[in-house]
């Protein structure tokens, strides 16, 4: 167990000197957080504009959850670029094995997906006047981080694809949470959709996360909150069960194809 | 005594949609002996990668064996792979972002190295490979040949055995190229293995003690570097420079000469033997030509004429 924490304090260390590439503070702060907080009141002054304040406080929250996972997802760039850099043969050979890398490669942007989660919560309700209820909202920021771990979970097994199809990272990643915030109840609840695709949108991650939040916020009742938290933690568990079968296999079936390239 | 590394029949192909498959081993069988600096040769596409991958258990054999210092490569992998260290040639396999220090403290811990003992380590071979003053730099900083060196530290860092190098010093300019062959000597004089994959007749005729010709997956030749020049048969030559061609028209006539031919930069006069180079010597010397000297088919020609023009080709 202290070798697997080694490992992914190492990569969480090489995870953060990457995102130093392409983020300074001011950068991140003044450029991505921003973008995804105007992202985030832009849909909300659309509830707005439809003349309904539990809209706009339905789709704010949604949005602002949405962003946990939205940046929980990043991780299937970081996983991307081990191949380009020639580096997934020499993590396939390592002794402790490759998985504990995928581990805490993109941890960076769970951190930077919960700052601006959290950002978000705290600041755009007031400022668009539609407060949420503390002390209950902060009750619910554990389930944003639950989210944060789940979408995590998503991604890696995501990195699968983009690790296999080259070039495709960034298809993958929009499409994975594009998927999510579309479908995934952050602007138009789950019963609007029709039944077969709701059935497909239990496996996502969010859902049942987002509408655990939701339930906190509205005062549901303390079973169903923690039957959704459940299902949430349930459904990251696969994806992170999905990611290392996947990996594995991408390793293994690499071994057996010459497709483990030290070239990108 | 136990080889080092051992394939027996070794074999690796790559199937292909609607395409015959390709083979990149082909019933390959080599042994390289503990402490020896083996180089393998051979154009782009020979087969060179896909047997370093295979013994350093990136890739599986589709048929065949091989074995590093006695174990299984498809068998016990595991084993295998804390035996042996890879080094891959050029800016790859490197995490550019972090330090020297810190990408051996990432490959350390996957290596399963306490904190400790990678720290030391990580600083002893800084030091050894001359980065100890740029160990904090990111390695994006890094020239070609720092970056070699620290693929090299990497390779090293749980102190294998066995090393397989794979085009190590391909970039490197000279001065960076002969620092990095002799850190390799001073290692194997620590008593490690190597195997070089390599394109530069220069590096494994300065380095390798023995040498392997492998073309279209085949092996070709092995051979001691020293006297490879044999395996063009017993010939005697003699080689000297001169501006024109009279010299080599005159020799042509003299009966102990079996051929005299144009090099790039000299003329190499053939003769039947020994006692024929002494007088051809002797014969130049009468005419002032001091350049004149004794000599054997280098590596290069034989593997060009063991290879042939394929080098181009992949």
């Amino acid at each position: 167990m202290r070798d697997v924490l080694r490992i992914v304090w190492q990569a969480v260390i090489l995870g953060f000197a990457e995102m130093r590439r392409v983020y300074t503070w001011k950068t991140w702060t003044f450029g991505w957080l921003m973008r995804l907080l105007c992202q985030v009141t832009f849909y909300a002054l659309l509830g707005s504009y439809l003349g309904d304040p539990h809209l706009m406080r339905y789709v704010l929250v949604g949005n602002t959850v949405g962003l946990a996972c939205l940046e929980s997802t990043i991780v299937v760039i970081s996983l991307a670029g081990e191949r380009a850099m020639g580096t997934l043969p020499l993590l396939a050979i390592a002794p402790a094995g490759h998985l504990p890398v995928y581990l805490g490669r993109g941890l960076q942007w769970t951190t930077t997906g919960l700052i601006s989660s959290m950002v978000g919560w705290t600041v755009l309700p007031p400022l668009l006047g539609v407060p949420l209820p503390w002390p209950r909202a902060a009750y619910a920021i554990p389930v944003i981080v639950l989210v944060v771990i789940s979408s995590y979970g998503y991604g890696c097994a995501l990195a699968g694809v983009a690790l296999r199809l080259r070039g495709v990272e960034w298809l993958v990643l929009n499409v994975a949470y594009g998927i999510v915030l579309t479908f995934g109840g952050t602007n138009v609840p789950l019963s609007f959709w029709p039944a077969p695709l709701r059935a497909v949108l239990e496996f996502l991650p969010l859902v049942h996360g987002l509408q655990a939040v939701r339930g906190i916020l509205d005062g549901a009742p303390v079973g169903h909150v923690f039957g959704l938290i459940g299902i949430e933690a349930l459904v990251g568990a696969g994806w992170y069960l999905v990611a290392w079968l996947s990996m594995d296999r991408l390793v293994s079936v690499g071994r057996r194809t010459g497709t483990l390239d030290y070239a990108g | 005594m136990e080889a080092a590394v051992s394939a027996s029949a070794l074999r690796r192909t790559y199937e292909r949609k609607r395409k015959d498959a390709v083979v990149a081993l082909d019933d390959l069988t080599l042994s390289i002996a503990r402490n020896e600096i083996h180089g393998l040769l051979g154009p782009n596409g020979a087969g060179k990668t896909t047997l370093v991958k295979i013994l350093s258990t990136v890739l599986l054999p589709t048929a065949g064996t091989a074995r590093v210092l006695g174990h299984d490569v498809v068998a016990e992998t595991r084993t295998v792979r804390t035996l042996v260290g890879l080094v891959l040639g050029g800016d790859r396999g490197l995490y550019d972002r972090l330090s020297a220090r810190r990408n051996l403290l990432f490959w350390g811990a996957l290596y399963k190295l306490d904190a400790r003992t990678v720290r030391r380590r990580a600083d002893a071979l800084l030091e050894r490979v001359g980065l100890a003053e740029r160990a904090d730099d990111p390695v994006e900083r890094f020239s070609r040949g720092m970056r070699q060196r620290l693929h090299l530290a990497r390779g090293l860092l749980h102190e294998p055995q066995v090393l397989f190098l794979d085009e190590p010093t391909s970039g490197l300019d000279p001065v960076a190229a002969v620092a990095f062959r002799r850190l390799v000597l001073e290692l194997r004089d620590e008593g490690r293995t190597f195997l070089l994959a390599t394109h530069d007749m220069d590096e494994a005729t300065a380095l390798c003690d023995r040498v392997s010709l492998i073309d279209r997956g085949r092996l070709l030749l092995t051979d001691d570097t020293a006297s490879i020049g044999r395996i063009l048969g017993d010939r005697e030559c003699v080689d000297f420079v001169h501006d024109d061609g009279t010299h080599a028209e005159a020799l042509a006539l003299l009966p102990e000469v079996t051929d005299v031919e144009r090099l790039d930069d000299r003329w190499r006069v053939h003769t039947a033997d020994r006692d024929g180079s002494r007088r051809v010597l002797a014969w130049l010397v009468e005419r002032d030509v001091l350049t004149a000297r004794h000599a054997q088919p280098t590596l290069e020609e034989v593997y060009l004429r063991t290879v042939g023009d394929r080098g181009m080709r992949v």
